[in-house]
């Protein structure tokens, strides 16, 4: 093949490499833009409170304030801004300007000025009071009200433990984690005639945008018009829409532009994050490895807002069942929410939780017996064919196995895991874990995509489908497949930016639905297409369609002859014809699961409590690569976001006071280029038979076994039983003896 | 209060208020908005451009401050250069912070011809990447040193 | 805000002369004043100090080390005499922020900003440093680092690290969240005569364990005059220990503090020393 499979380089990268690539941030002085008023937001200080009165006099004095917003001159509307269709059943508890606030950074006031700073400094005059209410901040707390709650038996649980040989009970809880994109959020919006509204918006689905906005301004959907801007990064931070009903709001009532940025203190207070989990997993083992038991118990904070949380539960289930074959699992996971930071969408969104707490709860049980805990999983993990036991999916062609042994072999794993941790200063360990994840939202009712495929005049090709590429490559891995169908190169594809007037609907970027799902809609289309050409040019050069070729950007007869695209196109519009295109609704009959098996190597310092991860392979059963070269760099940045979920991030909510304590990030603890290990990739490309050339999804599994592969090799090297992430310094240094001079300290 | 900067080889006369950012100002006053502003306190780097030939966080400097020195941001490299080895290496994901991480790298570049890895590493310490886990950024960066000094990779 | 600027004064008898005029605020590298959400604060002109000619140097091979205060971390990181005579400052400079901030933060600008978790700071009083300062009004005075506090208006113009109080050795520790571009949690700067396996003077100062850096004098008194081994070093840090335990009581960092000190400690004694930190002196002890 001629594109997919290959290391085709991203196709704007020289734009955004030279800096010519456009983000929404630096499109404010366009000229489209004239008149633009800048917003500025004012927060709650407060967890849970009443807003008795905002006085907004001062402010309005201020030197280019236009106008100042909060809940008694806005549109009081309930809504969730989780939702991705018009019309969605979802728990409303969102309103754009509170008059009870639920967590410290939830929204009270907008300012609007000519400028930034001037908004800026019209907020700080707001004055607002409250009166307090009392708040919850413990996901633990008994008046924690919960959202949602999921549950599940198969099998007999009492009798799998009574036959096990060993049963472990393991604690696990994860922290509250930033997106972290560098990307800032921002919302720029321009009202248009007839009481319509544009937003222009990074986001991971245009038709969320508009769904949300028209619950939150109760305005029919067809009145807003939403494009998606390049964006700066999003890991599921962005696919909620924040900003947009405030914009847009903004931007009719006051018939100017608006934008609203927000600053990085902002973004880390008062937009979304990823849900804290306390989970508890029993797991019993039969004496050579067979989990014959399963029962484990989850809650997760959802945050003061329930957003998609009330999904959670049930997509921990969904993601647990895939794994393993087990004897009789039982499960409940519980959401609760609390007056904190909202949680939401967030690459895995889920499974890192539900896989922490499984991966280290198995290698405890393993390490029980004295099991090597790649030969526990191998002993477990579900074969090709085989279907999960909650909704009864096919799991399509799972190769978690080939993970486990190739990616064991070229780790040298066993080798390793039985290599002495050593007695010194440093310990040296290897851990590991699996993963396994959705393709698409099957059997959801959403789920299909519909692609349009067009013959330029030019001779290349117009993709028309809502996609949305979050900067992972997506557009350019469509183009691929595009190419590859039409005899193109994947440059020649022209990729029309996402318009939800443009545009069919689609769910967007979620649910690591993009290459299976939207991938194969083009790839359909392309089909499709290629055929509609072959015809027209069947007839051009008197040759039956179905022994023509289309290679090389032309379409190539038996005999050699040959017409370039644009030469047919040309043709066909001298005679008037339409230039051909196809379209194709893809509509998803399964849900298969990618795997993945991570393996890493770690050294901690006994004295500091310091770890270093030394080195780290990543095996992922993907399908089929269509372009290897963002399929590693989604593997590496998941591996960062995993490394820092395991040993460096906390949004850390202060306890007492409900504040955000990781706000900058200065005090939010990224991992840099010079925390990470060296990484080495390894694709098993058996091929999905169900998947566009048989590929699955990569982007969110990269990130889910991260964590607990890191975690499982500091409990190797320190034969520890760390649960609690991230393991900090603190929290590993609090888990070794205290050593024989700290006695004498007095 | 008007000042005279030095950008990418041409003067540049702009009307600033004293506590503008260098940043805001590059971007908003001379349209380079190749630069980024994802923190404003110095953490991220996606606003790295030269000054005189270092590496700086451009929102830590009020503009004024670089009256008359020599700014050099991502528009004044050669595309063929280090955006390009960039693209071929695979380092660009979202493309946020691209533009400080390149500037940082030819920063280094234009003091050590042949970094190591880990002096590659160093010298980015101070720009953030969400997307690619560095991996692919280390090898653009060793990429093009070799491309400079004529070697293979 | 209402300012005015004021740059490229040619020297500090004109920058002199301006204090003289009126109020002034200044900002030199800006990593600190230019934060976000910290401001330019003051009223009065703004004044950008980090061209002033005069206020940039490091003249390290005279009798005492003199630094202008304008000078940049990245200088200090990068001078090879400095490195000679105080290599606990070129190295508490090569650890402070990245690359980009290393280019624009000034020693002036650390030690006005005074954050408790400075890199500058617990070296510089371990050196027993003074400040030479430009008071607004045109007078100059010459003050001590330790216990110093900048007044309104007042500029600091040099760091003086007298001779006679620079030891023969002397080594900087940091530990952070992360290994680079990152807030010390603790910090660590020991200056020691060190001859043949036997430590002589001693001056330890811990930064990020209080509001401002302090002198150790109990695990100064455990080291001086000591000869390097297991036992010496037991104490030492046991003696590090307790100073952690004084110093933050009943603090949420105290339980990883008071042992994690001990990192930074064998740090710069191995520094000092010449050793290797895995060496088997150090893992007898640490064990």
């Amino acid at each position: 093949m001629k594109q997919v499979g290959h290391r085709v380089a991203l196709l704007d990268g020289l734009a955004k490499a030279s800096g010519g690539l456009r983000f929404t941030a630096d499109l404010l002085s366009d000229p489209a833009n004239a008149g633009l008023l800048h917003g500025a937001l004012v927060f709650s200080p407060r967890a849970h409170a009443k807003v008795l009165a905002v006085d907004t006099a001062a402010a309005l004095m201020m030197p280019g304030v236009v106008a100042v917003y909060w809940h008694a001159n806005t549109p009081a509307n309930r809504y969730n801004s989780a939702i991705w269709r018009v019309g969605q059943a979802a728990p409303c508890d969102e309103v754009m300007l509170a008059a009870t606030v639920c967590h410290v950074g939830d929204r009270v006031a907008l300012v609007l000025a000519d400028s930034a700073a001037q908004a800026r400094a019209a907020a700080a005059q707001v004055r607002v009071s409250y009166a307090d209410l009392p708040p919850v901040l413990d996901m633990a707390a008994q008046d924690a009200p919960q959202v949602a709650e999921a549950s599940f038996e198969h099998g007999d649980i009492d009798a799998g433990f009574a036959a096990a040989a060993v049963v472990v009970e393991t604690h696990v809880t994860t922290p509250r984690s930033a997106h972290a994109a560098i990307e800032p959020h921002i919302c720029l919006a321009r009202p248009e005639p007839g009481g319509r509204v544009l937003i222009l918006s990074p986001c991971q689905s245009v038709f969320a945008v508009q769904a949300v906005v028209a619950q939150a301004l109760d305005l029919p959907p067809d009145r807003i018009r939403v494009q998606k801007t390049a964006i700066g990064g999003s890991f599921g931070g962005k696919a909620e829409p924040i900003l947009d009903p405030l914009c847009a709001f903004a931007a009719l009532a006051l018939n100017r532009p608006v934008t609203i940025c927000l600053d990085r203190r902002e973004v880390f207070t008062a937009t979304r994050s990823r849900a804290a989990m306390q989970g508890r997993m029993r797991v019993g083992l039969a004496a050579d490895g067979q989990i014959v038991a399963r029962d484990t118990e989850v809650v997760v904070d959802v945050g003061a807002y329930v957003t998609g949380g009330h999904h959670l539960p049930g997509s921990m289930l969904q993601r647990l069942g895939r794994l393993y074959e087990v004897g009789a699992e039982r499960y409940l996971g519980r959401a609760v929410t609390t007056n904190t930071l909202p949680g939401g969408a967030f690459r895995g969104y889920g499974s890192p939780q539900i896989h922490a707490l499984a991966e280290i709860a198995l290698d405890r049980a393993a390490g029980q017996l004295g099991l090597d805990p790649v030969a526990v999983r191998l002993r477990n993990i579900v074969a090709p064919g085989a279907n999960e036991p909650w909704q009864g999916q096919a799991l399509g062609n799972a190769q978690g196995a080939a993970c486990l042994v190739r990616g064991a072999q070229a780790f040298d794993w066993v080798a390793r895991w039985r290599a002495p941790a050593g007695r010194g200063r440093w310990r040296s360990g290897v851990g590991m874990a699996c993963a396994t994840h959705i393709n698409g939202c099957f059997p959801g009712e959403d789920e299909s995509t519909t692609a349009t495929l067009r013959l330029l005049p030019d001779g290349r090709a117009e993709l028309i489908c809502a996609l949305h590429d979050l900067g992972c490559g997506s557009d350019t891995t469509m183009a691929q497949i595009a190419a590859e169908m039409l005899g193109l190169a994947a440059q020649a594809i022209v990729i029309a930016p996402a318009d939800s007037a443009t545009c069919a609907y689609d769910l967007g970027t979620r649910a690591s639905r993009l290459t299976y799902i939207c991938g194969e809609a083009v790839r359909r289309a392309g089909a499709a297409l290629a055929q509609a050409i072959t015809a027209a040019a069947g007839l051009e050069l008197n040759a039956a369609p179905a022994g023509l070729v289309l290679a090389g950007g032309q379409v190539v007869a038996p005999g050699g002859a040959a017409l370039t695209l644009a030469g047919l196109a040309a043709r066909l519009a001298a005679r008037g014809a339409a230039l051909p295109e196809a379209t194709e609704t893809y509509n998803a009959t399964a849900n298969p699961s990618s795997y993945a098996a991570h393996f890493a190597a770690v050294e901690v310092d006994t004295l500091t409590g310091v770890v270093r991860v030394t080195d780290y392979l990543a095996a992922h059963d993907l399908g089929r690569a269509i372009n290897p070269m963002l399929v590693e760099g989604q593997i590496c940045g998941g591996i960062q976001i995993g490394l820092g979920y395991a040993l460096l991030e906390d949004v850390a909510v202060d306890p007492a006071s409900g504040r955000v304590r990781g706000d900058s990030f200065a005090r939010y603890t990224l991992a840099n280029a010079p925390e990470m290990p060296p990484i080495r990739v390894l694709l098993v490309e058996e091929g999905e038979p169900t998947g566009p050339f048989g590929a699955k999804a990569v982007g969110e599994i990269a990130t889910v076994p991260v964590a607990p592969a890191i975690v499982n090799a500091v409990n190797h090297a320190l034969a520890t039983t760390l649960g609690d992430l991230p393991l900090t310094p603190a929290r590993v240094l609090a888990a070794l003896p205290e050593p024989a001079w700290l006695a004498a300290a007095s | 209060m008007q000042i005279s900067l030095m950008v990418n080889g041409e003067r540049r006369d702009i009307e600033v208020a004293p506590e503008a950012r260098l940043s805001a100002v590059l971007r908003e006053g001379l349209g380079l908005t190749g630069l980024k502003e994802g923190c404003r306190e110095g953490e991220c780097g996606a606003c790295t451009v030269l000054l005189d030939g270092q590496a700086v966080n451009s929102c830590l400097i009020a503009a004024f401050q670089a009256e008359g020195r020599r700014i050099v941001t991502v528009e004044g490299l050669d595309p063929a250069g280090l955006p390009q080895a960039f693209v071929d290496a695979g380092a660009i994901q979202c493309g946020f912070c691209t533009p400080g991480m390149v500037m940082a790298a030819e920063a280094l570049l234009r003091t050590d011809p042949a970094p190591a890895p880990d002096t590659i590493r160093h010298a980015l310490a101070g720009n953030i990447c969400r997307c690619t886990g560095f991996v692919a950024i280390v090898q653009a960066v060793a990429l093009e040193a070799a491309r400079r000094r004529g070697v293979a990779a | 805000m209402n300012l005015r600027v004021g740059i490229n004064l040619p020297d500090q008898a004109a920058l002199a002369a301006l204090m003289a005029t009126g109020p002034l605020s200044f900002v030199a590298g800006g990593t600190d004043v230019m934060v976000a959400g910290r401001g330019l604060t003051g009223a009065g002109r703004l004044v950008d100090l980090s061209r002033v000619a005069g206020l940039a140097f490091i003249a390290a091979t005279g009798a005492d080390i003199r630094i202008g205060a304008a000078t940049t971390v990245a200088a200090l990181a990068a001078d090879p005499a400095l490195r000679a005579r105080l290599p606990a400052l070129a190295q508490a400079a090569a650890q402070c922020g990245s690359v980009q901030i290393r280019n624009r933060a000034t020693i002036g600008g650390n030690i006005a900003n005074a954050a408790p978790a400075a890199d500058l700071i617990p070296v510089l009083l371990a050196a027993e440093a003074r400040l030479r300062l430009a008071l607004p009004g045109g007078a100059r005075a010459e003050v001590a680092l330790d216990g110093f506090a900048l007044p309104p208006g007042a500029l600091i113009t040099e760091v003086i690290l007298p001779g006679p109080a620079l030891l023969g050795r002397s080594a900087f520790a940091k530990l952070g969240a992360r290994r680079e571009l990152t807030i010390a949690r603790l910090n660590l700067a020991l200056l020691a005569d060190y001859h043949h396996g036997r430590f002589g003077a001693v001056r330890l100062v811990a930064g990020a364990l209080g509001p401002r850096p302090r002198r150790l004098p109990r695990a100064e008194a455990a080291l001086a005059g000591q000869v390097l081994k297991a036992a010496t070093l037991r104490t030492w840090l046991a003696a590090l220990t307790a100073e952690v335990e004084a110093a933050i009581p009943g603090r949420a960092a105290l339980a990883w503090k008071r042992r994690a000190i001990a990192g930074a400690g064998l740090a710069v004694v191995a520094d000092v020393a010449g050793l290797a930190l895995d060496a088997p002196l150090f893992e007898a002890v640490a064990a």
